[in-house]
């Protein structure tokens, strides 16, 4: 615990350091209060568990989750490359077809009209519910989360992507017209740019579904990933392990939302405006 | 007017197409050699689903899941709404903070926490409610607070200028304004109490509850049952989604 915390106050003073100067000192001190915090709760936490005011068996002390990653670190770093792998493969596929849907729907009012109300209502379907049925047609192994984590994300992206490619505003199309753009210079120049701020917030939400298909999956019914270790070392009371687990999980769907912020950096202003 | 009755027509149309195309799809999966055991045909679901109803643990299990959803949506949208209005009063400084915290709370996957609350909680109500408010609470905050924010300022001054003040603000301005934001933050509220229900009875696969009948259905590989379980509930939460989300047309209509 305690060469954890030196650990991580490290970390903390290397880029406090080097960004000496005057604009950077209130971002500086910001991070090490953040760190402070980080720090205190890690603290806290340790001390309840050591001093037996919870059990072990109830929460795991971060030492404990410290053990069990020594103990099993390369069991728990492949199921979280498994998971990855998974997680990829299936927001690929959900971010292709759900974009060449949304593109076909948005390419005439009359489909926009019958399919987006049909999209919409898949958003609120509870999918959990049809992951049994999945693990009837696609079996225990990797297909039936990466189908899962697809099932979960397509919608969203299909809606958002459609909803931007409509709402393109028609003034530029007739620009572009009237400069004679050729089709594929109209999409290119146009379209693209112009939906790309509500395409992008689709695909972020859909990656953040995929994430919580995947994991949801291997928590229920699996033999591979993260979320099998976690119901595997939950049914032995390993609470060690399965905080490691859920440790692991929670960083890799924190890392796919980093991703997705930062692909969507240069959007932000159209980003708050579809959040209002 | 005509040509607006001919579009309508038209993407009914099509909507009937999609139906027809999906049932045909369905149909012929599981009448093929290939599917026929993991696949129910419909009309097979169909009669399962009037069976579903007429036996007492089904109607038992969506009576318990139903009381479970209706007590974390009680508890949890008024608690995260106040919450959000809370947060919507938060000097900038700190806002930025707690914004950044929501944030994380947001891009968390809910499920993966189950297991600390099946440690912390147990199996049963206790942790089943608490699921399906932690479900929730972020989304209901998010909004509440949006909701808040998005009254204009001239709007309050204006209203301020005129004397109104204290609880006649809140409610002559703040609610009026706030009210469709509302109305979606408790629609998005009660979706997302559905689905923390059902998973944490999934997950947990003992107690009571829809969610545990179909992971023992699952189990004991009783395809019809389940098939017909998941088109009910399928279709009751798109159903009270759309139910809400009339309700808030209703309440939008003077914005246009």
């Amino acid at each position: 615990m305690v060469a954890r915390t030196t650990d991580i106050e490290s970390v903390g003073t290397g880029p406090a350091t080097s960004l000496a100067g005057v604009a950077a000192r209130p971002v500086s001190r910001r991070v090490l209060v953040r760190l402070g915090i980080v720090v205190a709760v890690l603290a806290v936490w340790q001390a309840v568990v050591t001093l037996g005011l919870v059990s072990r068996l109830v929460i795991a002390a971060p030492s404990g989750i410290v053990q069990a990653f020594i103990d099993h670190y390369a069991q728990f770093l492949s199921a979280l490359g498994t998971t990855a792998i998974q997680v990829v493969i299936g927001a690929v596929l959900a971010m292709l077809v759900g974009l060449f849907i949304g593109a076909a729907v948005a390419a005439s009012s009359l489909l926009y009209e019958a399919i987006s109300p049909i999209l919409n209502a898949a958003i609120a379907v509870p999918w959990i519910v049809l992951y049994p049925l999945f693990m009837v047609w696609f079996g225990l192994g990797a297909t039936s989360k990466v189908a899962f984590g697809f099932a979960l994300g397509v919608a969203p992206v299909a809606t958002a992507s459609a909803a931007a490619f409509r709402s393109v505003d028609k003034r530029y199309l007739t620009v572009a017209r009237a400069w004679q753009a050729s089709r594929w210079q109209t999409l290119r120049k146009v379209l693209v740019p112009a939906s790309l701020p509500g395409v992008l917030a689709g695909l972020r939400l859909g990656l953040a579904l995929v994430i919580i298909g995947v994991i949801l999956g291997q928590l229920i019914g699996s033999n591979s990933g993260l979320g099998y270790l976690i119901s595997y070392y939950r049914t032995l009371l390993d609470t060690g392990e399965v905080y490691l687990g859920i440790v692991l999980a929670l960083l890799l769907a924190y890392g796919g939302s980093v991703v997705s912020r930062f692909l969507q950096r240069d959007q932000r202003p159209a980003e708050t405006e579809l959040l209002t | 007017m005509a040509s607006e009755r001919m579009f309508r027509t038209k993407v009914l149309a099509i909507q009937v197409v999609i139906v027809v195309v999906v049932l045909g799809a369905w149909e012929l999966a599981s009448s093929s050699s290939g599917f026929s055991a993991a696949v129910s045909s419909p009309a097979r679901t169909a009669s399962q689903i009037g069976h579903l109803f007429s036996t007492g643990a089904f109607r038992g299990g969506l009576a318990s899941t139903g009381a479970e959803v209706g007590i974390a949506v009680l508890i949890g949208v008024p608690l995260s709404g106040g919450i959000g209005i809370a947060l919507a009063h938060l000097p900038s400084r700190m806002d930025r903070t707690f914004d950044s915290l929501t944030q994380l709370g947001l891009a968390t996957p809910q499920s993966v926490l189950l297991p600390i609350f099946m440690f912390i909680f147990g199996v049963g109500l206790l942790e089943i409610v608490i699921v399906g408010i932690t479900h929730l609470l972020f989304v209901v905050m998010l909004n509440t607070r949006a909701a808040v924010k998005s009254v204009p300022a001239p709007l309050i001054s204006t209203a301020r200028f005129y004397g109104t003040k204290g609880l006649s603000l809140v409610k002559r301005v703040y609610l009026p304004y706030m009210l469709p934001s509302l109305m979606q933050a408790v629609r998005f509220g009660c979706i997302f109490a559905i689905i923390g229900v059902l998973v944490a009875q999934v997950y947990a696969g003992t107690g009571g509850g829809v969610g545990v009948l179909i992971e023992n259905w699952s189990a004991s590989d009783s395809t019809a049952s389940l098939t017909a379980a998941v088109v009910i509930l399928t279709v009751l939460t798109v159903l009270i989604n759309q139910l809400l989300f009339m309700a808030e047309r209703r309440f939008t209509a003077w914005q246009k």
